[in-house]
C-alpha cells in the first residue's frame, strides 16, 4: 500500500495508535493528551484572551517591565538582626511559616514539629508537650513568611528572637529577611526539635549572630554590604544552581567575609567555631540567596496587567502562587510529591509533600531553572546532564525573558529563563520545574532526600482564570 | 462504596475502562476509574458511585470508586503497576513533545473528551492556516484531514469547526465518526477491504460517504466480499446531514469523489437525515455532478421517488451495494433461506407458542436498518432508539413484545468501552432474553475489523450454548457477520464457528431482517 506520503498524528487514546501500527503504517506519531487541569471555562477564557489584542499588548508591556525590574535588582546583605527588631509585624507570640496561609491543625508533621521547637526555643514553654498545649489554647499566632517580607526554607519557621539576614534591594530600597541556615541532618527547618537542635539555635543566637553582625557592619562600611547578586552569578558558573546546590556560593561567601572576620577582636576558639560552622554546611548560602530573591521579587507586586508570578511557595500541604497583576491573592492547590533520591533507609512512602519558600529561587531564574549549568544536580533524579539541559530549555517556553546577570556558559552565556508567566504556562501546558529537599512526614526526623518535580498545574489554572476575568 | 483520589495525573478514558475491568477481575469486585471531569462526575453520581470526596476531584484527579473493604494502598499500588506498563519510559515527569508536529502531519486522528475537541481541533486548523501548503490529491484535495472519533461535542461547536475547516481547506470527519477508510488506511473501527490503493493496482471502484460508522463498515465489507473495490470510505460524523450542520463534510466529499478519476459511483449513507439538507444535496448533485450517486438514507421519505437524474434512492445498504456493484458487472448474493426452510422454522416455533423477536445490536446503523425492514413485515417494533417515537421501551433494561436494542446507546455504554469491544452487557442481556418464554427469535450483529473485539467466538459461543439450554433449545438464534476475510478475526472462520453451534448466520443485515420478519409474521 502506498502510504508513505500520509503522515498521521494520533491525538488522544493510544488504542488508535496501535490500530495504525497493526495495519503496518509507519508514519504515525502518538501525542498523548491531557487537559492539564483546564476546564471548558479555562478554554473559553483562553479564546477570549487570544482574540483581545489590546489586552495582549497591555500584558506584554507590563511583563516586559516586570522582567526589567527583576533584572535590575541589587540585593545586598546590609545587616543581621533579631527578627522582632526588623521584620514588619513580628511579635513574641507570632510564628512565621513557609508557604500559603494554613491553620495549625492542617499543618504537616515537619511544620508542626518545627513550630513546637521554636516555642520552646523562645522560652514560651518548657517542653514540647507544653508548647503544643499553648498552640491548642490559641496562645500562639501564625502567619506566612511571605506576608512579612520574609522567606524560610522547608518548614520556614521564624520566631521573634531568631537572628535574620537583612537584605536590601539597593535599586528599589526595599528589604527582605531570612533566618541563618542551621546545617544538615536534624534541624528545625525539617521539623526536628530535640534539645540538640535547640542548643544549636541558641548557639547561633548567642555566638554566631554577634560575630556575623560585626562582619556585616564592616562590609557595609567598606562597600554597601555583601553583594549577593555577584556571588550568585559567580556560583552559577561554578556548578551551583543556588537552590539545591550551594557549595560554590557558600565558599565564595566565606572567602568574602574572611578579611572582616580576621579583623574582629574575637578569640581563636570563636573564630574557628564560626568558620567551621559555615564551611561544614554546603547550604549556608541558601537562606541569603532566598532573601535576595525575595527582595527582588517583592518589587513587582501590584504591577497592573502583569501575568508574571512573584511568589511560589509550599507549606507541605498546599502549594501557592501569587501573580504580580493580582497582588496579595494566593492561588493554591495540593502540594506535589518530589521524585528523588532518598538517604538509605528511607523511601517515597516516608516523604512529606513538597515544602518550603525556597521556590522563590525559581521565581527569580535560578534553582531548577538554571539546572543546565549545574550538571551535578541531576543525580537527584537519576538523570543525565542532558536532562538538566532539557529542563532549562523547557523553562524558556514559560518565561517572559532571560536573566542579564545569571548566565549559562554552555548555552553561549545565554541568561537563565526569568519571569514565570501564567499565560504561557496555560498555553504551553508546561508548569515550572522545582528542585527541592525532601522532609520526613513525621516531625523530628529531618531531611530524608532531595528531588525534583513539576509544580501542580491547578493553581496556575485558577490564577489564569482570575487574571483574564479581572482584566478582560 | 467509597472514593479514593489519585491527584495530578491524567489517563485517557479507553485506557481507564480497560484498567477498570482488569482491576475488577484482579480484586473480584466492581472498580470504576474515571478522571474528575464535570461530565464524568455527573455519570458517577447517576450511578450512585460518587461520594463527597469524589465530588471535589478536579479534571486532573483520578477518581477510584470501589467497595469500602478495598485497601487504599493496595489499589493505588496496582494502578501504579498497570499505568507504569502503559508508560514504560520512566516515572520522572516527561518532557513535552514538540507541538510543531502538526506542521508536517496531514492526517490527524482525534480521540479526546468531547468538551475539549473544539479548542484542540481549532488550534490544529490554525496551525495549518499558517502553513503555505497546497491542497493535495492524496488528501481528498485538502491540506489536511482530521478524523474526530470523540462524541459529546456540542453541535454548535461542530458547525463552527466545520466552517472554519472548510475556509482553510481542511476536511473534518466527525465528531462522533466511528469509521473511515482514507487512501486504504482504516481509521477507528474499520474493516480491511480491497481499495484502489492496494499494490494489486485496481483501476476503479466505489466511493462511500457515510454518517454512520457501522453503516460504512457493512457497506464496504459487502462490496469487498462480492469482489468489489473501494476508492475512499469517508466518514462525516453522525450529524453531518442535520439541519444545523447542513452537510458541510458530505458536500466537500462529493466534490472530491466527483473529481477523482478512480471513483465510478458513490454511495451516500445516513440515518435520519434532515429533509431540507437531503434536498439541498440532491439539487447540488443533479446540478454539478455527472457520476452516479446512490443515496441510502434510513428514515428519509423520498415520496415514492426512486430516481432523480443521476441520483438513485436505495432503501437499504444492501440495495445500495447491489446497485453500485452493477456498474462493475458484479451481482450481489445475499444469504438466502429457502421457503421450505422458513416454513420448517415457523412450524417448529409455533409449537412452542413463542412469538416475539429480540434484537441486540452493537451497530447503530444496522439496528435502525433492521427495524426499517421488520416494519414491512410486523409493523413498528419497540426499541431504545425507535423509528417511531411511540415505540420507545418504557425501561431501557426490559424488553417488551418485539424489541430491537441499540447497545451503543449512551445509557448502556457510560464508562464502558463500545459494545463492539466489550461484550459483557450483550452477554448479560442475551441470557435475560433467553429466559423470557415469549421470545421466539434472538438476532444480533457481530462486527469485525481493526479495533473490534479480537475473539468474538470465544466471547459469545459459551453464552449462546448456555442460553440455548435455558430455553430448552426452543429459541432461534440469528447473526449477521460484518467483516472480511482480511480482517484479523476472519469472517470465514467466525461464520463457520457460529453456524456449527446452531446459529443461523447471514452476510447481510437486510437479508437477516427479511428472514426474521417472514418468520415472526407467521407466529
Amino acid at each position: 500500500m502506498n502510504t508513505e506520503n500520509i503522515k498521521i498524528v494520533n491525538l488522544g487514546a493510544k488504542w488508535f495508535y496501535e490500530s495504525f501500527i497493526n495495519q503496518g503504517i509507519k508514519n504515525v506519531f502518538h501525542l498523548a493528551w491531557s487537559p492539564q487541569g483546564k476546564s471548558k471555562k479555562t478554554y473559553q477564557l483562553i479564546e477570549k484572551f487570544n482574540s483581545n489584542k489590546t489586552l495582549q499588548h497591555k500584558v506584554h508591556c507590563a511583563n516586559v517591565s516586570v522582567v526589567e525590574k527583576l533584572n535590575s535588582a541589587e540585593p545586598f546583605v546590609v545587616d543581621i538582626e533579631q527578627a522582632y527588631k526588623v521584620i514588619p509585624g513580628m511579635r513574641k507570640d507570632l510564628i512565621l511559616h513557609a508557604g500559603p496561609p494554613i491553620e495549625y491543625e492542617q499543618m504537616c508533621g515537619p511544620m508542626k514539629g518545627a513550630i513546637l521547637g521554636a516555642i520552646v526555643y523562645e522560652g514560651l514553654a518548657n517542653d514540647i508537650t507544653e508548647a503544643e498545649k499553648k498552640v491548642l489554647q490559641k496562645k500562639i499566632k501564625f502567619s506566612p513568611c511571605h506576608h512579612h517580607n520574609t522567606v524560610g526554607p522547608m518548614a520556614g519557621i521564624v520566631s521573634a528572637s531568631m537572628p535574620v539576614w537583612v537584605v536590601k534591594n539597593l535599586k528599589y530600597g526595599n528589604y527582605a529577611y531570612a533566618t541563618i541556615n542551621e546545617g544538615l541532618g536534624k534541624v528545625l527547618r525539617f521539623g526536628a526539635n530535640s534539645p540538640e537542635v535547640l542548643r544549636r539555635l541558641k548557639w547561633i543566637e548567642k555566638t554566631l549572630f554577634p560575630v556575623l553582625k560585626k562582619v556585616i557592619h564592616l562590609a557595609v562600611k567598606n562597600s554597601h554590604g555583601i553583594n549577593v547578586k555577584t556571588l550568585t552569578s559567580q556560583a552559577l558558573t561554578m556548578g551551583d544552581e543556588c537552590h539545591n546546590r550551594n557549595v560554590a556560593a557558600t565558599n565564595l561567601f566565606l572567602k568574602e567575609i574572611l578579611p572582616y572576620l580576621i579583623e574582629l577582636p574575637i578569640s581563636k576558639k570563636t573564630f574557628l567555631e564560626v568558620v567551621k560552622f559555615i564551611s561544614s554546611n554546603p547550604h549556608f548560602f541558601l537562606n541569603i540567596s532566598m532573601a535576595a530573591c525575595k527582595s527582588t521579587a517583592d518589587v513587582v507586586e501590584g504591577t497592573k496587567y502583569s501575568s508574571i508570578i512573584y511568589t511560589m511557595a509550599r507549606n507541605g500541604v498546599e502549594i501557592g502562587i501569587r501573580v504580580a497583576g493580582l497582588p496579595k491573592q494566593w492561588f493554591t492547590t495540593t502540594a506535589g510529591m518530589p521524585k528523588g533520591l532518598y538517604f538509605s533507609g528511607y523511601t517515597e512512602k516516608d516523604a512529606n509533600p513538597d515544602l518550603g519558600d525556597s521556590t522563590i529561587s525559581e521565581v527569580c531564574g535560578i534553582g531548577a531553572f538554571a539546572m543546565a549549568g549545574s550538571p551535578a544536580i541531576v543525580k537527584f533524579v537519576g538523570g543525565s546532564p542532558d536532562d538538566a539541559v532539557k529542563y532549562t530549555n523547557e523553562m524558556y517556553k514559560i518565561t517572559y525573558g532571560t536573566h542579564q546577570t545569571y548566565l549559562i556558559p554552555q548555552f553561549n552565556f545565554r541568561g537563565t529563563p526569568l519571569g514565570i508567566d501564567i499565560i504561557k504556562i496555560i498555553q504551553e501546558g508546561i508548569t515550572p520545574i522545582i528542585n527541592t529537599g525532601i522532609a520526613h512526614k513525621q516531625p523530628g526526623i529531618g531531611q530524608i532526600g532531595a528531588g525534583i518535580l513539576y509544580a501542580p498545574v491547578d493553581c496556575f489554572v485558577q490564577a489564569f482564570e482570575k487574571f483574564v476575568e479581572t482584566y478582560l | 462504596m467509597k472514593n479514593i483520589i489519585k491527584p495530578n495525573c491524567f489517563y485517557d478514558s479507553i485506557f481507564l475502562m480497560q484498567l477498570s475491568e482488569k482491576l475488577s477481575s484482579e480484586l473480584s469486585c466492581k472498580i470504576t476509574l474515571m478522571m474528575g471531569t464535570e461530565a464524568n462526575k455527573m455519570l458517577l453520581k447517576e450511578q450512585g458511585l460518587l461520594t463527597s470526596l469524589g465530588q471535589n476531584a478536579k479534571v486532573n484527579d483520578l477518581i477510584i470508586c470501589c467497595p469500602d473493604n478495598v485497601n487504599e494502598g493496595e489499589i493505588l499500588e496496582l494502578i501504579t503497576k498497570h499505568t507504569f506498563e502503559q508508560q514504560p519510559v520512566s516515572d520522572v515527569p516527561t518532557l513535552q513533545v514538540d507541538k510543531d508536529i502538526y506542521a508536517v502531519a496531514n492526517l490527524v486522528s482525534v480521540s479526546i473528551p468531547g468538551e475539549f475537541v473544539y479548542y484542540e481541533v481549532k488550534k490544529i486548523i490554525q496551525k495549518v492556516k499558517s502553513q503555505k501548503i497546497e491542497p493535495q490529491k492524496l488528501l481528498l484535495n485538502h491540506k489536511m484531514c482530521i478524523f474526530i472519533f470523540s462524541d459529546n461535542v456540542p453541535i454548535e461547536e461542530e458547525v463552527k469547526l466545520k466552517q472554519l475547516a472548510k475556509k482553510n481547506n481542511v476536511l473534518i470527519m466527525g465528531p462522533d465518526c466511528g469509521t473511515a477508510i482514507i487512501n486504504g488506511i482504516g481509521l477507528g473501527f474499520a474493516n480491511k477491504v480491497r481499495t484502489v490503493y492496494d499494490t494489486a493496482g485496481y483501476k476503479s471502484g466505489i466511493g462511500i460517504i457515510s454518517a454512520g460508522g457501522t453503516g460504512l463498515q457493512a457497506i464496504t465489507s459487502m462490496i469487498h466480499n462480492c469482489g468489489g473495490v473501494i476508492t475512499q470510505g469517508i466518514g462525516t460524523g453522525s450529524r453531518d446531514l442535520s439541519d444545523k450542520v447542513g452537510g458541510v463534510t458530505t458536500i466537500e466529499s462529493i466534490k472530491f469523489l466527483e473529481s477523482d478519476p478512480t471513483t465510478k459511483c458513490i454511495i451516500i449513507f445516513s440515518k435520519q437525515p434532515s429533509k431540507k439538507v437531503v434536498n439541498k444535496l440532491v439539487n447540488y448533485i443533479t446540478a454539478y455532478c455527472k457520476k452516479q450517486y446512490i443515496l441510502s438514507l434510513i428514515g428519509f421519505e423520498s415520496n415514492g421517488q426512486k430516481k432523480i437524474k443521476n441520483v438513485v434512492f436505495a432503501e437499504t445498504t444492501e440495495a445500495a451495494v447491489e446497485y453500485a456493484l452493477k456498474h462493475f458487472g458484479i451481482k450481489f448474493k445475499p444469504t438466502v433461506v429457502s421457503k421450505t426452510e422458513v416454513e420448517q422454522v415457523v412450524r417448529k416455533l409455533k409449537k412452542t407458542k413463542r412469538k416475539y423477536v429480540r434484537g441486540l445490536y452493537s451497530g447503530g446503523s444496522l439496528c435502525d436498518e433492521a427495524m426499517l425492514v421488520l416494519k414491512r413485515y410486523i409493523g413498528d417494533v419497540y426499541s431504545n432508539t425507535p423509528l417511531n417515537p411511540n415505540y420507545k421501551i418504557p425501561s431501557a433494561w426490559e424488553s417488551c413484545e418485539h424489541t430491537i436494542i441499540d447497545l451503543g446507546d449512551d445509557i448502556y455504554t457510560r464508562g464502558k468501552p463500545h459494545p463492539m469491544i466489550d461484550f459483557s452487557f450483550r452477554k448479560e442481556r442475551l441470557l435475560k432474553e433467553a429466559q423470557d418464554k415469549s421470545v421466539a427469535v434472538i438476532m444480533f450483529d457481530i462486527v469485525l475489523g481493526f479495533g473490534a473485539n479480537p475473539d468474538p467466538v470465544k466471547e459469545l459461543l459459551a453464552v449462546i450454548k448456555h442460553a440455548k439450554k435455558l430455553c430448552n433449545n426452543e429459541i432461534l438464534f440469528c447473526a449477521v457477520i460484518v467483516g472480511t476475510e482480511l480482517d484479523p478475526q476472519n469472517v470465514g472462520y467466525i461464520t463457520k464457528s457460529f453456524s456449527k453451534s446452531g446459529v443461523l448466520t447471514f452476510n447481510s443485515n437486510v437479508a437477516m431482517a427479511k428472514f426474521v420478519g417472514e418468520v415472526v409474521k407467521n407466529l
